[in-house]
């Protein structure tokens, strides 16, 4: 398999028969293992890293690689280009490749007991989330970017130009997107006041109360609350541990889940025979419509053009004229084969008589 | 006479056998494209090449008279073999006909022959030398005929169902028959009023034709 995939907490076996064929480099965070590029020459990396999958959970081991650009699919072609270079062998399949790829994945699929699909389908909808928030933030900051640059570039042309016509009607318009902005602005001053006052009033209140809070007839309470506060510390620890390490695959799932769908739905498309005919149809209908358009036009001004001549020339008109005769309008509307056996037909006549 | 319900088989005018016409050259120019890329690709492969470049560059008149009799003859040719073969094998149809829906037949009704049809190439460029008005003729011609049709005694018809159509061009033409009919409708009657010595009686000119 060449190419880059991913799995969620894979058993030994089948690590070990994917290391086999020299075709993962593993990265190991926390406790599991996480994915994967084609790599023979690494294969002594991939077997610590493997061989630290079996260390005691909750242990946060650091990852070889940062997961981001390891799976990010611009670092990936830029790391497919840098390792041509370098004769390195992690590359970014093909499509016939990607074919292979999906349909050996697919007959995969089914086989891996450890598959979680309620798992799968959180961790498409966080990284769809966070995706698509991401690339919608750095689009928005493109087109402001680009509307500022428009802007300063239309104030330096025409000043004047701004001194329209403005009725009451875009004045309450104006306010009302001014009043949106400023509250929204106000809001996020307001949250940090308030956490501010939040955090002093709390360290006032505890200085005040310290005595007391220190005192024996309070230390059953303090264990407790202690022991509340270190596992709301390590509940924090853990998810953020977790965050860390659910983010990437995530991202690269629904990215990849986008991307391959998307590919999927075009092929789909382009391979449907009834969908090629229709267009086949469609087009040859398009085409013979035209032709038939022109073929009208160019009588039409057959007729124009020839009444306009023979008036100026006083001329009989047109319409009052025969003709061809019988013999030469039978020619017409035959194709090659009629035009053929008819060819035939009167040769056979003239050899009779 | 009344017109009949479809012009197929009637007499093909003149812008009908213009755009076959240019059709038919730009057929001919992109064959004489592929034919020149074709030589000039033989003749780099033989190494040819800087022979014919002493050829086409070279001053001298004899050159230049080679070089003007080549593009001629090779044009000709080029559009000799495609009009005659066309409508010697193709039943009276070269591409541009065919696109348009116009035919050649002799006006005897027998097959279009290989002489008839060179025949109708050598008038047709005896027609184009002369001012085009050996083309022009259609316009005036009773059976649609240029000199090279009478030449070679054939004549081009709408090969399709043709009828004429209801756009800008056919509500004009429309306009102005209804405008002629209504025209002569009244000199009739103004000449029926005067035969019978009924002056008084005179039809209101209608305000459409007073503008026209």
């Amino acid at each position: 398999m060449s190419g880059i995939s991913w799995c969620n907490k894979p058993d030994r076996q089948s690590i070990m028969s994917a290391e086999n064929n020299n075709n993962f480099e593993t990265v190991v965070i926390d406790g599991e293992v996480w994915a994967v590029t084609s790599s023979a020459e690494e294969s002594t990396s991939e077997s610590e890293a493997i061989s630290s999958s079996n260390e005691p959970e909750g242990e946060l081991e650091q990852p070889q690689q940062d997961p981001i650009e390891t799976l990010d699919p611009p670092n990936m072609i830029d790391n497919a280009q840098e390792s041509e270079d370098t004769g390195s062998s992690a590359t970014v399949p093909d499509s016939t490749e990607q074919d292979e790829t999906s349909e050996s994945e697919q007959s995969e699929v089914p086989d891996d007991p450890e598959f979680d699909p309620l798992r799968a389908l959180t961790s498409l909808l966080v990284g769809g989330a966070i995706e698509g928030a991401s690339q919608l933030t750095t689009r928005l900051q493109i087109y402001q970017e680009e509307l500022r640059q428009e802007a300063a570039e239309l104030a330096g042309e025409d000043v004047e130009a701004e001194a329209v016509d403005e009725d009451e009607l875009i004045h309450l318009r104006y306010a009302l997107v001014g009043l949106i902005f400023d509250a929204q602005s106000t809001f996020r001053r307001n949250v940090s006041l308030w956490a501010k006052i939040a955090d002093r009033s709390a360290r006032a209140t505890s200085q005040v109360t310290q005595p007391v809070t220190n005192s024996v007839l309070f230390s059953p309470f303090r264990q407790r609350y202690r022991s509340l506060t270190r596992r709301g510390e390590e509940s924090l620890a853990r998810w953020i541990a977790d965050g860390r390490v659910e983010e990437s695959p995530s991202r690269e799932l629904a990215r990849r889940t986008y991307t391959e769908l998307v590919d999927e739905f075009i092929d789909h498309l382009a391979e449907n025979p009834e969908l090629q005919s229709l267009i086949t149809e469609q087009s040859i209908g398009v085409a013979s419509d035209m032709r038939d358009e022109v073929r009208e036009r160019t009588v039409t001004a057959d007729n124009l053009m020839e009444g306009l001549v023979r008036r100026i020339l006083h001329r009989t008109p047109r319409a009052e004229l025969p003709g061809p005769p019988p013999e030469v309008q039978r020619w017409a509307g035959l194709t090659i084969e009629e035009y053929r056996a008819q060819e035939k037909i009167d040769e056979a006549k003239d050899e009779s008589s | 006479m009344n017109p009949p319900s479809t012009l197929q088989g009637q007499y093909a005018g003149f812008i009908s056998r213009f755009m076959a016409y240019f059709i038919d050259l730009l057929v001919v120019i992109g064959m004489m494209i592929v034919i020149t890329f074709t030589i000039d690709l033989l003749s780099r492969y033989f190494r040819l090449d800087k022979l014919l470049l002493v050829l086409l560059t070279d001053q001298d008149v004899l050159a230049e008279i080679l070089r003007f009799m080549t593009f001629i003859g090779s044009v000709a040719f080029i559009s000799f073999s495609y009009f005659v073969l066309a409508w010697t094998f193709t039943a009276g149809q070269s591409v541009g006909k065919v696109l348009v829906g116009v035919r050649i037949v002799p006006l005897d009704g027998s097959k279009i022959g290989l002489l008839r049809s060179i025949i109708r190439y050598f008038a047709f460029l005896l027609s184009a030398l002369v001012l085009f008005l050996g083309l022009l003729w259609v316009l005036v011609s009773d059976s649609r005929q240029g000199w090279h049709d009478k030449i070679a005694r054939t004549c081009v018809i709408y090969d399709w169902p043709a009828r004429e159509d209801d756009g800008v061009i056919g509500r004009l033409q429309g306009r102005w028959h209804h405008i002629k009919h209504t025209r002569r409708r009244l000199r009739d009657k103004r000449t029926e009023q005067s035969v019978n010595g009924s002056d008084s009686e005179t039809e209101a000119i209608p305000e459409e034709i007073v503008n026209t």
